[in-house]
């Protein structure tokens, strides 16, 4: 009887343990209710890095684009002045001076003047730093000279050229506050970031939400949207569900069945920029020799339906690309004639080029999307598919993002590969990154060609806009006629919205300068 | 009994203690963290700064041993990717995992037991062969697309739940429906079967014969006496649970200790993840200790081997 | 008439089913309509119609045919993952208890350090090194499970070995390996048996749970679980997609349970109680 005994005040004991603090937890864990017009965005990704002196990518913008200003901010038609107003260029081309923004304030009041520029860049020129352009603005900018609180002077040590036209540049770049800076530091700036621009980071959760207020003394537009919170939401469904529920008012990254049910709501519908991407597939000559062959990539593009995979799986977000520069990107060369979807040239080709039906080829997939191409793991095995329809048969070696990105970096990719660029703004980058020596992807993207490199450096130091858009122009052309590389898509970015959200004007190009103080939002 | 504790703790402490070997060599195998952390554009000196940086340049035994000294110090090292410290973030999180483990587990109750013990009851017919496809089904599918139904049936069509997140008693119900759906299938076996047992002992049959009605025979009596192992399942099922259910936390977007350690093993945030491992084993350990040692209180016949 | 209750007890829908989900799966070639395969995108996410009778997924190939071939796969991977965690678990349970103490302490130390490890997290990491593809997630789910079976049947041969005739075997210098043939396996198969029955269940789940972490059966090979992970934005507009392998799996699964909860009845119902 006593063992029953002890039992049962046992049970209830552990009754008890579990249910306390369950309803403790419930009661406590009831959040205040959303502050008046909050608007929520819904995202595959979360970037909580706050120091843009230690900028690692470009999706970083998404928090940077809020938070702070650069000389030039990305607006809907393109770059356009922010915190400088004008400049002037000198005649060798070695000093740019800039007029800047007057009665600017940071978030804490401090002034902006031309002593934060200095700071700004003399941290990314400084050998400790991990910024990830650091590399060409080390090479063109000797050092920034403050003339006056609102103009400073750019000393360079060669020609800036994509200054103004690429976002991987300075540019855009975003300033940090000297003052403020150094009194907290790397670390207690990454806990409390201060910029200008058109929001202040109220709270954060790491890995869940960051929190963002408007910020009423904006120079620019102020928003009319007093709380913004950026939330990290993994699953696809769960962010269509948010978004009809109105849990959230704008989501990203969905395609598909997805982005057509929201298109065929009355209360949803979409919002893109183009072309926030580009994508290419390459191949690698030093595993599969017999990708040196023309005919060979050329019969592969002609086997591939790039429009029937961009109409089903892509939904329509992305168009067949005849060229890796997008229309909007500098150097963009118009009327070059894409390759059309050919199966029986395809197979001609091939067997022109001596490559028997049957005939095995490495095709690295990807197991997660990635980079500026939705749905890449479908769209790379619809592809393996036309390969498999002209009598090659495609050996599938599936790498998820961090394995294949080891393996760029090491230049050990094999076969067919593909390769995504975010905010395909200048053409020279994107050049410069995908073929030649000075490549990311490592040697099988050093083609070797003579005439390659040696544009890819001339346009470099080329400072006369109008010659160096006709040599990327020319370039376009010579890559149509080679074909060392097959184009795929250019890719928008589209965004899920509620009816709540209109004007909404997102940066030129890119998925991540969002912009969100021109939206009109209406809770 | 306490030389029993001691050796427990003391088996515990070991487990422990490999657990965070394999880990560690699991988390350092599985991928360069540098490399994802990197921009595309970042050279080979670069991405050596940047392992230097985090500390990732010295060999394998030695980045153990300095882990594993600051680990017994309560220093659990810095997320790569979210720049705090990884037990803080952990810490902080584990509270939302406790309350949808505890709600799981509480709707697994309501719906197993009663149903566990009328199945046991009226063994053979209609209602034990329903309650059994009913328990088990829970079990029979992914969870995930149990989540997302849930989430399509009661988010979307009928809009009566939120989809997803955390805040009020609200948000709680479908992912809890969810989790608790799976332990209820096990739970409801042990019940059904401890009652199997519980209602052919003889003492049932002496109170039976004594005239005392059906309802105090089966919840006064049978009951008690199955409670053991059905508090066993229930201890040992809230332990698996309270490691963080990924599966549901995804879904669900319910900031628990499970999603954040998936998110940290795609980045390659050995920190992170090490402190999760550790942080889950211990939890785990834990319960499980704590149940072996009520078991022992509760039935000194028990042997242990 | 003992005999007629226990027929009468049998599990027959599920034994049936599982019957002719075996039969499908080997000989899908012959029962196959078609090639599971075949890409056709201007035929993609189609309802089911007299050309494709389950209808053709988002990439244009015959639900059915893939629904199928996946039978196949799904069947293999559950099968072949669980007779690794078997045949390591069983043999490290059952050694544990027949060699020296300190020995048989590691490899129960051992064992607790896989039970305490979170699957998940672990199958993502080794995953993560080795790469995707079908012999990774056999093993990725033979590791996953292991554990249960040494430890169960550790407890097991425990209580065996302290019998009288085994003590008595010992004393006489039986060898080892003589006295686990002849006397331990005999009295754990039973255990083993229900376990390998109700953790079939439990994988062919766990494949489908790998699939939508990203780490499960690589494309372009059809599994029960991967249809169900990758169709699942389809869920509510091409429903065929997800549904119909789900519905598979559910069905499967289910009747795994139940004969697994059959088997523990009959063969040993001391396991009625702990938990899987």
């Amino acid at each position: 009887m006593r063992n029953q005994n002890i039992r049962s005040k046992l049970r209830y004991k552990i009754f008890a343990l579990i249910t306390a603090p369950w309803l403790g937890l419930c009661t406590g864990g009831l959040a205040s209710a959303a502050p008046e017009g909050e608007m929520v965005i819904a995202a595959p990704l979360l970037i909580q890095n706050f120091d843009p002196t230690n900028h690692q990518s470009a999706s970083d913008y998404l928090p940077h684009s809020m938070l702070f200003d650069g000389l030039l901010n990305l607006g809907a038609t393109g770059k356009e002045p922010a915190l400088a107003t004008d400049w002037t260029i000198s005649d060798d081309k070695l000093m740019i001076e800039f007029n800047l923004r007057r009665g600017v304030k940071f978030h804490n009041g401090d002034e902006f003047t031309g002593e934060d520029v200095q700071f700004t860049f003399h941290r990314i020129l400084s050998p400790e730093s991990t910024h990830n352009a650091r590399k060409p603005i080390i090479a063109a900018l000797d050092r920034v000279e403050v003339v006056n609180p609102f103009k400073v002077r750019f000393h360079l040590k060669k020609i800036w050229v994509d200054f103004f036209t690429s976002v991987r540049s300075g540019g855009t770049g975003a300033i940090v506050p000297k003052n403020y800076y150094e009194k907290v530091g790397d670390k207690g700036f990454q806990q409390n970031p201060i910029g200008t621009g058109p929001f202040m980071l109220s709270s954060i959760q790491a890995g869940e939400f960051s929190k963002f207020e408007a910020n009423p003394n904006y120079w620019g537009q102020v928003s009319n949207t007093k709380f913004v919170t950026q939330r990290l939401v993994a699953e696809p469904f769960t962010r269509y569900a948010m978004l009809e529920r109105g849990e959230a008012d704008i989501i990203m990254g969905i395609t598909g069945p997805l982005l057509e049910k929201i298109k065929a709501s009355d209360k949803l519908t979409t919002v893109s920029t183009r072309y926030s991407g580009t994508s290419i597939i390459s191949f690698n000559r030093g595993t599969n020799p017999e990708f040196k062959d023309r005919r060979v990539r050329l019969a592969i593009a002609h086997a591939i339906d790039r429009q029937a995979i961009a109409d089903t799986i892509l939904g329509g977000v992305c168009e067949p690309a005849t060229h890796i520069f997008t229309p909007g990107t500098f150097g963009y060369e118009e009327g070059i004639k894409p390759v059309p979807y050919d199966p029986a040239k395809a197979k001609q080709l091939l067997s022109e080029a001596g490559i028997a039906p049957g005939h095995e080829v490495d095709f690295t997939t990807h197991t997660q999307s990635f980079g500026s191409q939705p749905n890449a793991p479908m769209v790379l095995e619809a592809i393996a598919g036309y390969l498999e329809a002209v009598g090659l048969k495609p050996k599938r070696l599936p790498r998820e993002t961090g394995a294949w990105l080891a393996e760029m970096r090491a230049g050990k990719q094999r076969g067919i590969f593909y390769g995504p660029s975010s905010v395909p703004d200048d053409g020279g980058s994107l050049l410069r990154s995908w073929y030649g020596y000075q490549a990311w992807c490592g040697e099988p993207c050093n083609f070797g060609i003579k005439e390659y490199d040696q544009i890819t450096d001339a346009q470099a130091v080329e400072t006369d806009v109008n010659k160096r858009e006709q040599m990327l122009q020319d370039w376009a052309k010579m890559e149509r006629e080679r074909f060392e590389i097959m184009p795929l898509y250019w890719c928008s970015t589209p965004f899920g919205i509620t009816r709540s959200i209109t004007g909404w004007a997102p940066g030129l190009l890119s998925a991540y300068h969002q912009n969100l103080q021109s939206v009109v939002f209406e809770k | 009994m306490s030389i029993y504790l001691i050796q427990r703790l003391g088996q515990s402490l070991l487990t422990l203690l490999g657990l965070s070997v394999i880990v560690f060599a699991l988390a350092h195998l599985s991928g360069d963290p540098v490399s994802l952390l990197a921009p595309p554009e970042a050279t080979a000196e670069d991405m050596a700064r940047l392992r230097a940086k985090l500390g990732l340049d010295k060999p394998l035994h030695t980045q153990y041993l300095i882990y594993i000294t600051q680990a017994a110090q309560g220093d659990f090292g810095e997320s790569i990717r979210w720049k705090t410290p990884a037990m803080g973030l952990i810490l902080d999180r584990f509270p939302n995992t406790l309350l949808l483990s505890t709600s799981a587990i509480l709707f697994g109750i309501c719906l197993a037991i009663p149903v566990g013990v009328v199945s046991a009851v009226k063994r053979g017919t209609l209602f034990d062969s329903v309650g059994k496809v009913v328990a088990i089904i829970g079990q029979s599918m992914p969870s995930f697309w149990i989540g997302i139904l849930l989430i399509m049936a009661f988010a979307l069509y009928f809009p009566i739940f939120p989809t997803s997140g955390i805040g009020t008693a609200a948000h709680l119900v479908l992912p809890s429906l969810t989790l608790g759906g799976y332990v209820a299938a096990s739970m409801m076996r042990v019940t059904r079967s401890a009652m199997l047992d519980a209602l052919d002992a003889d003492y049932v049959r002496t109170a039976r014969s004594k005239g005392v009605s059906e309802w105090r025979v089966i919840w006064k009596h049978a009951f008690r006496n199955a409670a053991t192992p059905v508090l066993t399942i229930i201890a040992l099922d809230f332990a698996n649970i309270l490691r963080g259910a990924v599966i549901t936390e995804t879904v669900f977007g319910w900031p628990g200790i499970g999603k954040l350690a998936v998110d940290a093993v795609y980045a390659r945030d050995f920190p992170l993840v090490q402190a999760a491992v550790l942080f889950m084993g211990l939890v785990f350990l834990g319960v499980n200790l704590l149940v072996d040692l009520i078991y022992t209180r509760l039935d000194p016949r028990i042997t242990h081997g | 008439m003992q005999w007629l209750q226990k027929i009468r007890q049998l599990p027959y829908l599920s034994l049936s089913y599982l019957f002719l989900i075996v039969i499908i799966a080997l000989f899908a070639e012959w029962i196959a309509p078609g090639n599971p395969n075949l890409q056709n995108l201007r035929e993609a996410q189609m309802p089911p119609s007299a050309g494709h009778l389950l209808g053709t997924d988002h990439l244009g190939r015959d639900v059915l045919s893939r629904i199928i071939f996946g039978a196949r796969i799904s069947l293999v991977v559950g099968v072949a993952a669980v007779a690794v965690a078997a045949v390591v678990g069983v043999f490290l349970g059952v050694t544990s208890v027949m060699v020296p103490r300190w020995l048989g302490d590691a490899i129960m130390r051992l064992t607790d350090i896989f039970l305490a490890l979170p699957a998940v997290l672990i199958a993502l990491a080794v995953a993560a090194t080795v790469g995707p593809s079908l012999i990774n997630v056999i093993l990725i789910i033979g590791l996953v499970y292991w554990a249960q079976f040494a430890r169960l049947v550790r407890g097991e041969a425990l209580s065996v070995r302290e019998r009288d005739y085994v003590l008595a075997a010992r004393v006489i210098g039986s060898p080892v390996l003589r006295i686990i043939r002849r006397h331990i396996l005999p009295n754990v198969l039973n255990t083993i048996i229900v376990m390998i029955t109700l953790q079939l269940a439990s994988a062919i789940l766990l494949e489908s749970i790998l699939s939508f972490l990203g780490i499960g059966i690589p494309q372009p090979t059809a599994s029960w679980g991967n249809m169900v992970a990758d169709g699942r934005p389809y869920i509510a507009f091409s429903w065929w997609i997800v549904t119909l392998p789900g519905v598979a799996i559910m069905l499967t699964v289910f009747s795994v349970n139940l004969c697994g909860d059959w088997l523990r009845d009959r063969l040993d119902p001391k396991l009625r109680t702990t938990q899987f």
